[in-house]
């Protein structure tokens, strides 16, 4: 079964459709590879950035100027195109996927720094005052009453940085790196169309079973949430 | 959940796409491989055992590379490596990974590595040998990469170079048939190649130098790719530069011109290993074997395989084994 | 070849150098945001004032995150439309798109009710109730939509190098192919720097059309804050 064929570039008389079953059939180990690689990468930045985000989160608090200080750097990061990034760290970490995986952390951090402070402001300060009242220190009132409350703002944050990350992965294929961007590169210099398509379709599927799954963690991690309308 | 029905849409077609995919047979099953009994090399079976390890082979980003890369990953895994294949993209690149140990193997062409070697150690491409004597410019390339640690093994008999061609209707209009004749043409001459031509002397400085030819302009393309084919065909790019094995250009109605000053040196395909597996005996004889199997007509129809047949280049390789000889069928 | 920084920045070689490179940037931004401007501010302005389609006008943004840009531009390049300019600007433009309808769409929104009840009581026209009540209170939502479609679409154009085009991305590209890491950090602090640039042109531009603010009746209203990730800059 073939769809919607129409000339190849390469050569007459090839047919060159927009989706083939043959490429399905023959494309599924590295289909396979590219998810495999797709995901680690992905999560490993998320993490990263995450992890990277609640310190950065903290100090950003302290005053009005770090706030604008830590806002305004993951910004300026932001606007660098990723092809640039990837780039400038090439001659640090090579055509690895370390590469990869820095840049995209950075990338999540203007998201999750944000939605960090904003959970966090969330906090009404009675309970502050009253965790202090019932002697918790400054760790425990955080990990104990601010992180729960501040966690559906992060996790939507990090629903957001997720899907951004699963579609910048795949400019970093210029830098060697795997994914479906590899895939995508490939098919357009073999000017194999149905190869393209099915890696965009695979690469936008991911980003939604991703975000979708997000959502079922937000809601498991948050019950209190569900009771509200 | 916002993003209810968009997903939900998109989800259900991409599975019906994919269930519809599975039921349906596709591609050509024949090769386009074939064994002639006594050829060299044919009919041998490579060795089965004798591998460990991992072993990682580079490919640069073009299909004809990919294609020796898979070619050498499953005739190693099949002597018992784990072997995986690294898309990387252009020489530079791979020789990095080489020498830093990100990967061990890389399929490469004597002439145009030994031309690049030396171009990176004395900042002149004049090798100081005949350049279409296989013989000496293997011993200039195995001279130069031992100084960066790194091993040439035994080129085959399967050469591809760089050629350079127009489309038939400019060759007529012109009369050209080598591109020595293109020294006389006085129109507008845009060559197309890949960033790399920019600098490498068998492509623009050699073009300018040995032919005396005066080009008006660059055009990025992508060695006989989508890019190479389509900015030829509507006249963005007057000269393109392909490979002699590309079967796009015989598909296409392009001319290539003869080289007849000599310009492109011998460019057989030869693996190239990094010093951590230079002493490796199993790899070195299923990579020699490999080597002496293939033939220049073989490189010309694993191409067609993957750009005619919509083969991949995992299925194109396992055709070149399996015909040869070299694995069982 | 220059093989230094300072050697790659000062190259003006109409051939290839960097005001050439710039102009081809610019080229593709300019015309994929007018593009996405054309179809994206009628349409956000037609649903907003309706009060209809805003599922789509926002989940547009939300799933346009989800699009790999990459991806776009190269099946443009893989299409009968081909890998020139047609092909970018198209692909930079369906990027463009959503971040200019999604702010259209709330901008108009957001305006006062009361105040469009009482130019309806005036007498005026819908298309009067638009022009002069409307899209003024909108203003500042619609603008930053564009701004941001913009410094979008500049960060997005490298990728035009990847399919053989030209802009700072030809830097970024050319300079990973050959290892040249003069080129990379030439290609790198240009790009950065155009958008710094244009971020700040557009700000005063802003500032300067804006009709709110230059009838003097009181600061424009605020911009959603930041610039917010309505969708991917690569």
């Amino acid at each position: 079964m073939t769809v919607l064929s129409t000339g190849s570039v390469l050569a007459q008389g090839v047919p060159n459709p927009w989706f083939s079953t043959q490429y399905l059939q023959q494309g599924r180990s590295e289909l396979a590879v590219a998810l495999q690689q797709h995901i680690t990468i992905t999560v490993v930045a998320v993490v990263a950035g995450l992890v990277l985000s609640l310190p950065l989160a903290l100090l950003a608090r302290r005053s009005r100027l770090l706030e604008t200080l830590v806002l305004g750097a993951t910004g300026v990061v932001y606007t660098i195109p990723s092809l640039a990034l990837f780039a400038l760290l090439v001659p640090y970490t090579a055509y690895t996927e370390l590469t990869a995986e820095i840049a995209l952390a950075l990338y999540t951090l203007v998201i999750l720094v944000r939605n960090a402070v904003t959970g966090l402001a969330q906090v009404p300060g009675e309970v502050v005052e009253a965790a202090r009242g019932m002697g918790l220190g400054p760790v425990r009132r955080l990990v104990r009453v601010e992180l729960p409350i501040a966690l559906p703002s992060i996790v939507a944050g990090v629903r957001v940085a997720t899907v951004s990350t699963i579609s910048l992965l795949t400019v970093a294929a210029y830098v060697g790196t795997g994914g479906f961007g590899q895939l995508i590169d490939q098919g357009f210099r073999a000017d194999y169309r149905a190869k393209v398509v099915t890696a965009c379709l695979a690469c936008v599927l991911l980003a939604l079973v991703a975000d979708a799954l997000l959502v079922l963690l937000q809601r498991a991690l948050t019950p209190w949430t569900r009771a509200r309308s | 959940m916002r993003l209810r029905t968009p997903a939900r849409l998109l989800v259900t077609a991409s599975l019906a796409l994919a269930v519809a995919a599975c039921g349906g047979s596709g591609g050509t099953a024949t090769s386009r491989i074939t064994s002639s009994p006594g050829a060299p090399g044919s009919g041998a079976l490579l060795p089965t055992t004798g591998g460990t390890g991992n072993v990682a082979i580079a490919s640069a980003n073009f299909p004809e590379n990919q294609i020796l890369a898979e070619v050498y990953r499953q005739a190693l895994a099949g002597a018992g490596y784990t072997a995986t294949v690294k898309s990387l993209t252009t020489r530079p690149v791979i020789l990095k990974a080489l020498e830093s140990g990100d990967v061990q193997v890389e399929p490469d062409y004597v002439g145009s590595m030994a031309k690049y070697l030396n171009k990176e150690k004395t900042g002149s491409d004049d090798l100081g040998v005949d350049d279409s004597d296989l013989q000496a410019t293997l011993g200039k390339a195995k001279a130069l990469a031992t100084e960066k640690g790194l091993t040439v093994l035994t080129p085959s008999p399967a050469a591809d170079q760089n050629a350079f061609a127009v489309t038939r209707a400019f060759a007529d209009a012109n009369h050209l048939t080598k591109l020595s004749d293109l020294a006389a043409y006085t129109g507008p001459l845009v060559l197309g190649g890949t960033p790399e031509c920019k600098t490498y002397e068998q492509c623009q400085p050699g073009l300018e130098k040995t032919y005396g030819l005066a080009f008006t302009g660059f055009e990025q393309t992508d060695l006989g790719g989508t890019l190479s084919v389509s900015k030829l065909k509507s006249g963005k790019v007057q000269l393109g530069e392909f490979l002699s094995s590309d079967g796009n250009v015989k598909a296409n109605d392009f001319v290539v011109l003869e080289d007849d000053k000599k310009l492109q040196s011998v460019d057989n395909v030869v693996p190239v290993v990094a010093q951590s597996v230079s002493g490796d005996a199993v790899l070195k004889d299923v990579l020699d074997k490999v080597s002496a199997a293939m033939t220049t007509d073989d490189l010309i129809a694993l191409n067609a395989t993957v750009s005619v047949d919509r083969k991949l280049p995992a299925q194109a390789a396992t055709d070149f084994l399996k015909g040869k000889g070299l694995v069982a069928a | 070849m220059p093989t230094t920084l300072g050697g790659w920045l000062t190259w003006g070689d109409p051939a290839g150098g960097v005001l050439a490179r710039l102009q081809e940037h610019l080229t593709y931004t300019g015309l994929a945001v007018l593009l996405a401007c054309a179809v994206g501010l009628p349409l956000g302005v037609l649903l907003g004032h309706l009060g209809r389609g805003g599922v789509l006008a926002i989940n547009v943004s939300n799933t346009g995150r989800a699009v790999p840009t990459l991806g776009v531009v190269i099946l443009f390049a893989v299409s009968p439309v081909g890998a020139g300019t047609t092909g970018i600007v198209l692909a930079l433009a369906l990027f463009a798109l959503p971040p200019v309808l999604t702010n259209t769409y709330v901008g108009m929104r957001e305006v006062d009710p009361e105040a469009v009840e009482a130019a309806r009581g005036m007498g005026m026209s819908t298309g009067q109730v638009v022009r002069q009540v409307e899209l003024p209170l909108a203003f500042p939502l619609i603008a930053a939509g564009v701004r941001s479609a913009v410094l979008q679409v500049l960060a997005t154009a490298v990728l035009a190098a990847a399919v053989g085009g030209g802009g700072f991305g030809r830097y970024l590209i050319d300079g990973l192919g050959s290892q040249d890491y003069p080129q990379l950090q030439a290609g790198a602090l240009l790009v950065a720097g155009l958008a710094l640039v244009v971020e700040v042109v557009l700000a005063a531009l802003q500032r300067l059309v804006d009709p709110v603010a230059r009838a003097g009746a009181g600061r424009g209203r605020a911009a959603l804050p930041g610039p917010v990730p309505v969708a991917e800059g690569t």
